[in-house]
């Protein structure tokens, strides 16, 4: 396969997304600043043997999680037949008193589920989390391939290649496959939101009306939206882009200006859908992390396909044990965070910062997760003229309407900084189409 | 066995309009082991329509939304309920009430709670029937907190109200809840009405050996067949009488009258 062309038109590239306001914005020392989110053009490559394992390993993933999700909201047989200890469930902050025994339509939770995986230098695949309430990054790869596609045609001419451009229509698929009745919308928090270009361009790819909340409200146990010649429309599923607690101010945070009151009552009824339903957070917390091969075999019944990097929970006595005489080579994670905080390096830290980390870790043990260090692979990267290696992840889209789908391609993130192993996007990382070959 | 009149009125007065409003409100007797709701009948002023659903803590819930501008807000709920002088409830579905053995909300404790905790257990050695330690913990949460009207507000929490060392029935359940649930008794928030009081009175339900036994730690007692269940939850905000959001309005008062008589 021949990259030079592409390669040579990375900065036309970058240049068009950021025409595209292909942008994420982070909040730091409060205020709002808005980065481009760099486009390395050498993609990374998934052969086609290679993408059947993982599409299997996925989809079975995702099965078990929506069981789970289904379980923990009614019956909670995991947990009376003692695979998932209760404090993982009830102390998760993921977890919500709100949502018991409400069930979403069709019994899907997790419609698009956004899994974050590395390959080692073992060549195995390592799953490093799940992202089951607001997942992004979709919107990245879509356009990317559609301006590669433009800048340099002849590099697309002899390669086996799976289109990308078909996550629009998967995405139509989930949303109108549990649709209630009426218009299908996508939710924004607005122009000010982190991943607002995604929102936009997923509603404009989709054909859903892209509204903020104040364009919705309930009436008679019925969601509408007004339109922009003010009639009044009944929306059947919001693909919402704002998080539970936000939701609704009726039934969540009673602060939220960004929900519509009542929503969730609506959603109870089963006259919406929610996309992604509200508690799925209980799923994708740290801790829970741990028990996701262990719901493989108990929901399915099946050896999971996907590895968990290995992970101890302080929480065991067992494990705890292993973290206090393995601390140097471990990475600690605080289960309460995300987007790469709360995350330290047992060898990175002084001699008092590790005892001051151990007294926390004794004190609160639930809090924290332990794992190897997955030594993963290098991705070449473009720095300034030179191909260089850099540390990258996989975002994959598993997308769950009849059966679960998983999307030919995701999100690739990588780290320019040539020590880091964090390549998450809100910490200046840059990213790359992901290719999946066909044979 | 009473069968228990009731009536409930809350109005609240605004300084300015409310452009719109949307309200929640939790006020019908849902059926259980000690109260059958006989009938009722509700008003809301100006009228508005409504409709009613289940929330996933069991309460009765009415939602609405008023769309018009209004400078007042009435809500009236009249009723007669059957109740039962049992207060164990056997059978309880452990699937539900893992939510109710686990901080949350306003009851979190805090040192000052957690110390008291630990004066308990030391007291508490002896002490194997969680019937007696309910009992136990209500007896010495009465001793050391003195009912003052007025000295707490709705957001006060458990840890604050102990704290001071007053408060009003709403504190006396979320302080006595926290204990409960720092004793691994499983234990949630009672929002109710009982014979002669003015207003909405608060109790405690826990879990003793799988039933749910009712307590009422501003009265130190039991409850008896002079109680109307009205709603349940973790702390008082899941049970709320009434919630709402709304545009405009200003500065609100707010009125209730509240009457509970026996009916024979």
């Amino acid at each position: 396969m021949n990259n030079q062309k592409l390669v040579q038109h990375t900065d036309r590239i970058n240049t068009l997304l950021a025409r595209y306001g292909v942008k994420f914005g982070i909040y730091k020392n409060n205020t709002f600043k808005e980065q481009l989110f760099p486009f390395d053009s050498i993609p990374r490559i998934i052969e086609d043997t290679e993408f059947k394992m993982l599409e299997k390993g996925l989809k079975q993933r995702v099965l078990a999680i929506n069981f789970f999700l289904k379980d923990i909201y009614s019956d909670k047989r995991i947990v009376k037949d003692g695979v998932v200890p209760e404090d993982f469930i009830y102390a998760s902050s993921g977890y919500m008193a709100e949502c018991e025994d409400v069930m979403p339509l069709k019994g899907i939770y997790s419609h698009i589920s956004g899994i974050d995986l590395v390959k080692g230098k073992d060549n195995e695949w390592y799953i490093l989390e799940d992202n089951l309430r607001v997942p992004s990054g979709a919107s990245y790869p879509m356009i990317a391939r559609d301006l590669c596609r433009k800048s340099s045609p002849e590099t697309f001419h002899n390669v086996k290649l799976m289109d990308n451009r078909n996550y629009a229509d998967l995405l139509r698929k989930t949303m109108d496959y549990v649709n209630a009745g009426g218009h299908t919308v996508i939710l924004t928090p607005g122009r000010y939101n982190a991943a607002y270009f995604e929102h936009s361009y997923l509603a404009e790819k989709t054909g859903a009306h892209l509204v903020t909340g104040s364009e919705l409200f309930v009436e008679n146990d019925v969601l509408y939206y007004i339109s922009s010649n003010g009639s009044k429309e009944k929306v059947g599923a919001v693909y919402r882009r704002i998080s539970d607690e936000y939701l609704d101010p009726m039934n969540f945070n009673p602060e939220s200006l960004i929900g519509i009151p009542h929503i969730y009552d609506v959603f109870r009824k089963g006259n919406v859908a929610l996309i992604n339903a509200p508690g799925n957070g209980v799923a994708d917390d740290k801790g829970i992390y741990y028990f996701v091969p262990k719901m493989i075999r108990y929901y399915l019944s099946e050896e999971p396909i996907l590895k968990n990097a290995p992970t101890y929970l302080p929480f065991y006595e067992e494990d705890m044990q292993y973290v206090l005489e393995n601390f140097d080579k471990l990475v600690l994670k605080d289960v309460a965070e995300a987007g790469g905080y709360g995350v330290v390096f047992g060898n990175t830290m002084t001699k008092q910062q590790k005892e001051d980390f151990i007294v926390l870790l004794k004190n609160e043990p639930r809090r924290f997760i332990a794992q190897e260090i997955i030594d993963f692979q290098d991705l070449e990267i473009l720095d300034e003229g030179e191909i260089v290696p850099r540390k990258a992840d996989l975002r994959a889209f598993v997308l769950m309407a009849d059966e679960p789908y998983v999307w030919a391609s995701g999100l690739t993130r990588f780290s320019r900084n040539p020590d880091s192993f964090i390549v998450n996007s809100s910490q200046g990382g840059g990213f790359k189409d992901t290719w999946v070959l066909f044979q | 066995m009473a069968f228990l009149n009731y009536e409930y009125k809350m109005k609240i007065k605004y300084s300015k309009p409310v452009d719109k409003c949307y309200f929640t409100i939790k006020s019908i007797p849902a059926d259980d082991f000690r109260q059958r709701n006989i009938s009722y009948e509700i008003s809301i002023n100006p009228y508005v329509q409504y409709s009613e659903g289940v929330d996933s803590f069991g309460n009765i819930q009415i939602i609405g939304q008023e769309p018009e501008s209004h400078s007042e807000f009435e809500f009236v709920i009249k009723g007669l309920v059957e109740t039962y002088q049992v207060n164990v409830q056997g059978g309880v579905n452990t699937g539900k009430i893992g939510m109710y053995k686990y901080p949350y909300g306003k009851c979190i404790s805090g040192e000052k709670i957690m110390g008291f905790v630990d004066e308990l257990s030391a007291e508490m050695k002896g002490l194997t029937d969680e019937k007696e330690k309910c009992r136990f913990i209500m007896n010495q949460l009465y001793e050391r907190i003195r009912y003052e009207k007025g000295s707490t507000e709705i957001e006060t929490t458990a840890e604050e109200a102990f704290a001071n060392g007053k408060g009003v029935c709403q504190d006396y359940a979320h302080i006595y809840i926290s204990l409960l649930r720092a004793f691994s008794i499983p234990a949630r928030y009672v929002c109710g009405l009982i014979v002669g009081e003015g207003q909405s009175h608060a109790w405690v339900e826990a879990v003793c050996d799988g039933s749910f036994i009712a307590f009422d730690p501003t009265h130190n007692r039991e409850i008896t067949d002079e109680y109307i269940k009205l709603g349940v939850g973790r702390d008082a905000t899941d049970c709320a009488i009434n919630r709402g959001v709304m545009w405009g309005g200003g500065l609100q008062t707010q009125e209730i009258e509240c009457i509970v008589e026996k009916y024979y």
